[in-house]
């Protein structure tokens, strides 16, 4: 399969992207590393006329660390140097452990930061190519009007499967959006719309620049666990993110999920410092996870019921293993 | 037999022929060829898995600027296939399956042709489909080919009139009822198997030029030059020898799956309308999905009566084969399948009945296995539910019954020899230390064997041309599909020449040039064509030392060939090399062109359809040892035993790397692959989702060459690629089994399949 036609764009400077991007008015697609954009495109699953790149503009791809502000990582910065930037390991290991999840050594080399938290969902009656799902009705996200994973439902089910999103939810990160106006600063759960269709909240326009994850303190843990077929290039199935966040004078634990939903799911819990984390609040989170991932039957590996009874098991894993790491 | 002979290249493992090419991306494949004026052909496929063709428009698809032309099925009344033609260029009149060609079209450009294959229109009438190959062979149920009596196959075949079961095989001996009244014990058990597709790295792809006489060059990676020649001239009703094959110089890899006409059908439809310019089709991946060629997905009852203390009396099977919308391979697939239902199993009642079935789905044919793959699942599953039942070692158990030298093959009747089967297991059970190995908790091992014949009485001849400047060129029509045959033919022929290995090159096929071959499959191109370059060097030998003898002034019977020279063996003096001799005697003495040729003896009287006698057998066995995670169903293997029986390996490194790859290919059936239909689409047409194991998902690998030489293989050699994926799956299943307890019948064995087993037997500990 080719790639369709576009126009291939090289903005100068962000604001010229984003002038770019707005008056394209939805028929440009941003390009950063590409890995989730040309598979859809070679399968004409989308058409933009105009493809935008951020690579052309300087000082995307920074990573830097402040003992005050914390962790600040620029879209464009690629898996592969997120896995190996020292900063990383040394203030937020898990961030490293995650990229290295992703999919294969080509593609976290190709890969970035932003596109990975960007990515769109999932569907095996979306994923594939324009011929070949013509033997089925067009489905909503597709430009259809039915949903062949969960039929009558009259809304697209595709499931968002970003392995770094569960991880930086945990982490507490927040997001720099720019657009012609300026920008802004959300946290992450923000970008997400909780739509099949339209997985983000990014209208046309705007740009995701910078992830910014808070100042680290001693205690703090964080781990990732990924279920998948192989023990490469496989979207998660399940990706269960946990970690602990000290604060002076609260301890927050946080649950995150991806692979079981149409956006990642957070689920948290605010003690007081000196309270020692129990069965209790590993089995109130574990349960709160079990009640809302919502595994469907539209990714190629495992049943739902088996992706679904894997949710308390991995959340009780990566719960224990995040408090082992925050050395509780 | 040879077994003492010291040889100089056979049993090394020299750099293969095609390693430095390939490693370095210099390799020609056919996308590489570009030919002056070359179209480009795009297909216009199905979307229904079974309907009516009532109408289609090119009309607008014709005016797109760029477009050379566009073919219908309409225009083509010609149908193909090997054993039973079934199968049209393009779907005339419906489409019997989604991915069907329908429409082709030729362009300037690969875009144009795919720009107007979306303003063609297609009108159909959607008819019920058939998608599961034992509801399909039910009597009543809807025709897929209504024509089916009019379809002229060979004898082989036999289908069953008024159904959509195509070939009906049976095999008997003895009496299974007497059997299974005499049994203690009778074991009924139903397996499953999915399709499975070869993944080749490269796709189909032909490039075809058809003149105003009819005169066809196919430029192709096709594995069987010959073979595709015969079939296209017996489609378009010409005379073969108008058809002319070029194998593209590599083919980036095969298993079965570039046998029959596939990008060939396309490229040809094109050409027959559009004359005097190639045309080129090349496949897309999902097309390879689609549109190629899977491994029949079968459904396996298999019934066994066994007495207190183990003695199996009486096996009957019987399988369902879901052969697609065309025959393809199918019904040799069934009758190999039929051959060794049983198990390499000595069993004094055996009754076997195998149905393949046209269903509304994706082609099935030749796959790696060619049937093994369907039947070792059911029957070494089955021999380990019998060990457990009753108490016995599963080891012991196949031990006792497996065939030996001299026993009398079950369904072909034919007396067994060179049976290194006994040996396969016996290393493998010494290797993971079968007895008195402990393993720990949730761990378990099993293991599992197969046979199966090779394909048989089929011819293979070659030529061997030696230069004025003392090199030699191989004449022979095997392909290099990346299994090694190229390196291995050139070694057995500087063997019998006495020349290094450098010195000897092998020509890339062309029905024009290079002599018959009946095909490059069923792991015979070592044992057959190996036999016919080494007659032919053997001529070409008696040819030089005559040259020589001239030369030399001696009797040519006081010479031999070694290290590139002629030698006398009674006067050391008396030297020259073999350059020499051939470069004073071209001119004077014409070329010395050696002549080979092979074709396996049967014993006379025999019925001498396809493989009634087998003229070897592929034979292996694996042992596995897993750990299974309770929590889970997570399996991990932690280390496979891989013996395989090779006669002898002509190039040992090429027979590891046949068991490696076999591992991987068995693995991918076992635990990893699988097609996601619905109603007749293929969900999953792309390596994103279907999941091929990666090379981190490869478990260690101690693969052992077993060496029991056969009596009539080049040196003792025989085939042994093909089957080096079959005995994984059930050797999976049964060291799981022999972990945790529980019995998966169906493949792919996945986590979510086994903690449901754990479940439903209450070990699991899911919440």
């Amino acid at each position: 399969m080719r790639l369709p036609e576009f126009s291939y764009v090289a903005p100068r400077s962000l604001a010229e992207a984003c002038t770019t991007l707005e008056e394209m008015d939805g028929k440009a697609a941003v390009i950063a590393g590409g890995t989730d954009l040309l598979q859809p495109l070679k399968e004409k699953l989308k058409r933009p006329h105009y493809l935008v790149d951020l690579r052309s503009i300087p000082g995307l791809d920074e990573i830097s660390y402040d003992p005050k502000e914390g962790l600040t990582l620029g879209a464009m910065v690629s898996l592969r140097h997120l896995a190996a930037s020292r900063v990383v390991k040394q203030t937020y290991p898990v961030l490293a452990q995650a990229a290295l999840e992703v999919a294969t050594a080509q593609i976290q080399a190709m890969g970035t930061v932003g596109g990975n938290l960007c990515q769109d969902s999932l569907c095996l009656y979306y994923n594939r190519s324009a011929a070949s799902k013509k033997g089925l009705e067009l489905c909503l996200k597709a430009g259809g009007d039915v949903c062949h994973t969960v039929k009558g439902s009259g809304k697209c089910w595709a499931t968002f499967c970003s392995d770094l999103a569960p991880v930086f939810l945990v982490l507490g990160a927040r997001i720099k959006i720019v657009d012609k106006d300026g920008e802004r600063v959300s946290p992450l759960a923000e970008l997400y719309s909780g739509h099949g269709r339209r997985p983000l909240t990014l209208k046309p326009g705007q740009v995701l620049t910078q992830i910014m994850v808070p100042p680290v303190t001693g205690s703090d843990g964080a781990v990732y666990l990924k279920l998948r077929l192989r023990q490469s290039i496989d979207y998660p199935a399940l990706g269960v993110a946990a970690g602990i966040r000290v604060k002076e004078e609260t301890q927050k634990i946080a649950v995150a999920l991806t692979g079981v939903e149409k956006k990642p799911l957070l689920f948290e819990k605010e003690l007081a410092r000196d309270q020692t984390i129990g069965e209790d609040v590993i089995r109130v989170l574990a349960e709160q996870a079990y009640a809302q991932a919502h595994p469907l039957n539209n990714l190629r590996d495992f049943t739902p019921k088996y992706r679904k009874e894997m949710v308390p098991i991995y959340v009780r894993s990566a719960l224990q293993q995040a408090l082992h790491w925050g050395g509780q | 037999m040879n077994s003492n002979q010291s040889f100089i290249t056979v049993g090394k493992s020299p750099l293969r022929a095609d390693a430095r090419d390939k490693v370095r991306g210099k390799g020609i494949y056919i996308d590489d060829m570009r030919l002056p004026g070359m179209l480009y052909g795009k297909v216009l496929r199905s979307q229904y898995a079974h309907a009516r063709i009532l109408m289609i428009d090119t009309s607008e698809a014709e005016r797109l600027p760029g477009i050379i032309g566009i073919v219908t099925g309409e225009e083509l009344p010609f149908i193909h296939g090997e054993s039973f033609p079934d199968e049209p260029l393009l779907a005339r009149g419906k489409v019997r399956y989604m991915g069907e060609g329908v429409a082709a079209v030729a362009a300037v450009d690969e875009e144009t042709a795919e720009k107007a294959l979306g303003l063609i229109k297609v009108e159909y009438e959607e008819l019920p489909a058939l998608f599961d190959p034992v509801a399909a062979a039910a009597p009543g149920a809807v025709r897929i080919h209504e024509e089916m009596e009019s379809y002229k196959g060979k004898p082989l075949v036999r289908p069953v009139k008024g159904t959509n079961i195509l070939n009906h095989v049976q095999f008997e001996r003895g009496d299974v009822n007497q059997g299974f009244a005499q049994a203690d014990h009778i074991f009924e058990d139903t397996f499953t198997t999915p399709a499975q597709q070869h993944c080749s790295i490269e796709p189909h792809g032909s490039i075809c030029l058809i003149d105003k006489d009819d005169n066809i060059s196919l430029w192709t990676n096709n594995d069987s030059p010959y073979r595709c020649r015969i079939e296209i001239a017996d489609a378009l009703h010409i005379p073969m020898t108008k058809v002319r094959i070029i194998s593209a110089p590599y083919t980036g890899g095969n298993f079965g799956g570039k046998g029959g006409l596939k990008a060939e059908a396309c490229a040809i439809a094109l050409a027959w309308k559009i004359r005097n310019v190639p045309i080129k089709v090349l496949y897309t991946r999902e097309e390879e999905f689609c549109s190629s060629i899977i491994r029949h997905p079968s459904v396996i009852k298999i019934k066994t009566g066994v007495k207190n203390g183990g003695t199996i009396l009486a096996r009957e099977v019987t399988t369902y084969w879901a052969t697609g919308a065309y025959a393809e391979k199918g019904p040799t697939v069934s009758r190999f399948g039929g051959i060794s239902s049983a198990g390499p199993y000595n069993i004094p009642n055996v009754k076997i009945n195998g149905y393949l079935v046209y269903t509304n789905t994706p082609v099935a044919g030749a796959m790696r296995g060619y049937s093994g793959p369907q039947t070792s699942w059911a029957y070494e599953s089955q021999m380990d539910i019998i060990a457990a039942k009753l108490g016995l070692d599963p080891l012991e158990l196949r031990l006792r019954h497996v065939y030996q030298d001299g026993d009398i093959h079950t369904a072909t009747g034919q007396i067994i020899h060179a049976e290194g089967l006994k040996k396969c297991l016996e290393e493998v059970a010494v290797r993971m230390e079968w007895q008195g190995k402990t393993l720990g908790p949730n761990q378990g091992r099993g293991i599992a064997c197969m046979e199966r014949a090779v394909k048989t009485p089929f011819g293979s001849a070659a030529f061997v041309k030696v230069n004025e400047d003392g090199t030699v060129d191989i004449l022979s029509s095997t392909t290099e599909v990346g299994q090694g045959s190229e390196t291995i033919l050139r070694q057995i022929v500087a063997e019998e020449l006495g020349v290094p290995l450098n010195a000897v090159r092998k020509a890339t096929p062309d029905t024009a040039y290079t002599p018959y071959d009946a095909s490059t499959t069923s792991s015979r191109s070592t044992f057959h064509m190996g036999n016919a370059v080494k007659i032919a060097a053997a001529d070409a030998r008696q040819q030089i030392l005559q040259l020589a003898g001239k030369l030399l002034s001696t009797d040519p019977v006081n010479l031999t060939l070694a290290d590139g020279k002629v030698l006398d063996k009674e006067n050391p003096v008396k030297v020259m090399p073999i350059a020499a001799v051939l470069g004073q005697s071209y001119g004077s003495s014409g070329t010395v062109l050696g002549r080979g040729y092979y074709f396996p003896e049967m014993p006379e009287g025999q019925e001498t359809y396809f493989s009634s006698q087998v003229v070897f057998w592929l034979l292996g066995a694996h042992g596995i040892e897993v750990e299974v995670n309770r929590r889970t169903g997570e399996v991990k293997i932690l280390k496979v035993y891989a013996a395989h029986d090779a006669g002898k390996a002509i190039h040992p490194d090429n027979v590891k790397g046949q068991i490696l790859g076999g591992i991987s290919m068995g693995l991918g059936y076992a635990a990893y692959e699988n097609y996601e239909f619905k109603e007749g689409n293929v969900l999953n047409p792309s390596f994103l989702s279907y999941k091929l194991p990666t090379a981190v998902d490869m478990p260690g690998v101690v693969p052992v060459i077993v060496e029991q030489e056969h009596q009539d293989g080049p040196y003792g050699a025989k085939g042994v690629g093909e089957t080096t994926n079959v005995p994984l799956p059930p050797a999976l299943a049964n060291a799981i089994y022999n972990a945790v307890g529980i019995r998966i019948k169906s493949l792919p064995i996945t986590p979510d399949k086994v903690l449901a087993a754990m479940q439903e037997r209450g070990e699991g500990e899911s919440q």
